[in-house]
């Protein structure tokens, strides 16, 4: 494994790495889309995603009461577990920015959904989108220099696995984010304007202030489906 | 060529900052642009955002959220309601107090608090308005009661603020018998938190008698024995909580742990108000808010080693010494500038954004950090209220099927009133200070 990233590493290999994994990547939700349909592919896509994120959090959940059970009974804990949660802090961000990329739920200033017709914000949005994806490419090839220098001079985390394995998620994460905010930023009208519906955008003061019935019911605005029922 | 990236940079950042891209990747963008300016390999941007694994206080915060989208999504807030009003419902008036404890409790455990305005607006509202309050009043009270809880521990809120702080003021330059250490925060709200709640309360009496509003409810020993009963699972969790932190048993980050095992076996296999099946999809919800969190502290870890070599508060400093020459100066600029920023933005967003810029200033000017976070948080939750764009606003106008406008004159005393508040909590470093001493 080490080996096959260290002949792939260097800095020049990222243009046609990232390419190619991206090109995979779409290539393989295309074909999906077209054998099981959009809808179908959405949900699959969401199922994995809070598999993944229940998995993380239920484990941290899981080491930090294990930890808390051999301090204070057992009268010392394991040596490991505390960097182990240190270091899925940062997996479950990464991760989680990806979905939240993926729902467009973002942290942002959030003028143009308070101040624009909801008609007009997806263009707004596809701009925003785009220019995010820029960024998140240059970020991952920020994340894939990093990775490569630690993979060639880097020291061993704990449990002696490389530092740079640890740190790999950073490069998945904006990488799998720059594809996303392309692809969304290339998405149907409808499927953003549903998007934004349900990270939260009502329409502004300018466009619904006569109007009582914002929104269809039964969304909920901002990241509120945990909480509604 | 670097010259016309800086002002590229310069305009475009800005621009794209209020179009409404994702505030992560303008931080990232700016920190990508100064090391490139300065001859430094991006890489370095990576490194800094690594330091996301060196602070065991980051580990609480999924933790902590994971165990509120539990709540929020289990019968939790309607347990809590029929608590709260079995034992403070009797009284006239109660009823309003009901409201804002419950709402208190909840952001205080959810972090967002438009999460509380759905959760408890539809429980909440029918109650107000069945003691004979009038619409308008309960529309404002339930608007503005969502925020209140951001001061109360464990708001996740308080954990970003006392992380952004230490990690920008230097870890050794701080006492942390004296710094923003989070058991000082987690206490250092709770007056300047329960003084809110006062002033709201002495409000609603007066607006009671006017509206001619009161009580139906009799005090009921059975109802509250019922009510208790049935929250019996969930009432020992806060004293647990205290007990363990301030007992020196657990560190505030086990704490962490403990309330999130606690809350998934209470609500999942104990009331089974949550179907394993659910689990995912609620587990995930909290996530994906954790999870802009965690990436916008990273971009801007990435940024602040460069703020500090680059002297970017100093310079600030500099510029606004000759207009601010004393505290209370400084305390009023900032007091107006916190509510605008935090009518435009999210609480973390404004947190991490902003907050490392400030603490020099403020440091300068003497307020000591932990009453600064208080002043910070109450500031930045008043800001959500505030019209024209404050976020509550909008998310109450869409709760309730109101138009904005009239969520805007309804919401309007209580910003009045919770205005004197905010007076004296930045004035009165006291009433932040005086529980730690």
């Amino acid at each position: 494994m080490s080996a096959i990233f260290r002949a792939l590493a260097p800095a020049g290999v990222f243009y046609p790495v990232f390419v190619l994994l991206a090109a995979l990547a779409l290539g393989v939700r295309a074909l999906a889309r077209r054998r099981w349909g959009a809808a179908r592919w959405g949900a699959g896509v969401r199922a994995v995603e809070s598999f993944v994120l229940t998995l993380f959090i239920l484990t941290m959940v899981g080491l930090g009461v294990l930890q808390i059970v051999l301090r204070n009974f057992f009268h010392g804990g394991v040596i490991w577990i505390d960097p182990l949660l240190r270091q899925l802090v940062l997996w479950i961000g990464f991760t989680g920015a990806v979905v939240a990329t993926g729902r467009l739920r973002h942290i942002h200033m959030d003028l143009a959904g308070r101040l624009l017709p909801l008609k007009l914000q997806p263009l707004l949005l596809r701009a925003t989108l785009l220019a995010a994806a820029l960024i998140c490419l240059a970020l991952a090839r920020a994340a894939w220099l990093f990775l490569s220098e630690e993979c060639a001079y880097g020291s061993a985390g704990f449990l002696g696995i490389p530092n740079w394995v640890l740190m790999s998620v950073t490069f998945l994460g904006f990488g799998l984010c720059a594809v996303r905010f392309a692809a969304r930023a290339g998405a149907a009208r409808e499927t953003l304007a549903a998007l934004l519906l349900e990270g939260g955008a009502v329409e502004g003061p300018l466009a619904g202030a006569g109007d009582p019935a914002v929104g269809p019911a039964g969304t909920a605005p901002h990241g509120a489906e945990g909480g509604s029922r | 060529m670097s010259g016309l990236l800086n002002v590229l940079a310069l305009i475009g950042i800005p621009l794209l900052t209020l179009a409404g891209t994702p505030l992560f990747t303008m931080l990232a963008l700016i920190a990508l642009v100064a090391f490139h300016s300065s001859g430094v390999n991006s890489a370095a941007v990576v490194i800094e955002m690594g330091r996301l694994t060196s602070s065991p206080m980051l580990v609480a915060i999924p933790l902590f959220t994971f165990a509120g989208f539990l709540f929020a999504e289990a019968g939790t807030p309607q347990r809590l309601v029929r608590l709260t009003r079995a034992l403070v419902g009797w009284i006239p008036g109660g009823v309003a107090v009901v409201a804002m404890v419950a709402c208190a409790v909840f952001t205080a455990f959810t972090g967002a608090s438009g999460v509380t305005i759905i959760a408890l607006g539809g429980l909440l509202m029918p109650a107000l308005l069945r003691e004979r309050f009038s619409e308008r009043f309960s529309l404002g009270l339930l608007t503005t009661g969502g925020s209140l809880g951001i001061l109360f521990p464990p708001s996740l809120a308080l954990i970003i603020y006392s992380y952004v702080a230490t990690q920008t003021a230097g870890l050794g330059a701080l006492d942390p018998r004296q710094g923003p250490t989070l058991d000082r925060l987690f206490v250092a709200g709770i007056l300047p938190g329960v003084l809110l709640i006062v002033l709201l309360t002495i409000y609603a009496q007066y607006r009671m008698r006017r509206d001619g509003a009161g009580t139906t409810a009799r005090f009921n020993a059975r109802e509250l024995a019922g009510a208790v009963r049935e929250a019996r699972w969930e009432i020992p969790l806060p004293f647990l909580l205290v007990g363990a932190i301030y007992g020196g048993r657990l560190t505030v980050t086990e704490a962490a742990a403990a309330t999130a095992f606690y809350a998934l076996v209470v609500e999942v296999f104990l009331y089974r108000d949550i179907p394993l099946k659910r689990l995912p999809a609620v587990a995930s919800e909290g996530m994906v808010l954790v999870g802009g969190i965690l990436i916008l502290l990273a971009s801007a870890l990435g940024l602040t080693n460069y703020l500090v070599d680059a002297e970017v508060p100093m310079k600030a400093l500099a510029a606004i010494e000759g207009l601010i020459t004393n505290r209370f100066i400084f305390l009023f600029a900032l007091n107006i500038f916190l509510l605008i920023i935090g009518s435009v933005t999210e609480v973390f967003g404004a947190l991490i954004v902003v907050l490392p810029l400030i603490i020099p200033i403020a440091q300068r000017y003497g307020v000591d950090l932990t009453h600064l976070g208080i002043i910070f948080l109450a500031n930045l939750e008043i800001g959500f209220m505030l019209p024209p764009l404050g976020l509550n606003l909008f998310i109450s106008a869409f709760r309730f099927r109101q138009p904005i406008l009239r969520v805007y004159g309804a919401t309007l005393p209580f910003l009045l009133v919770l205005a004197v508040g905010l007076l004296l909590i930045t004035y009165i470093p006291a009433l932040s200070l005086v529980l730690l001493n």
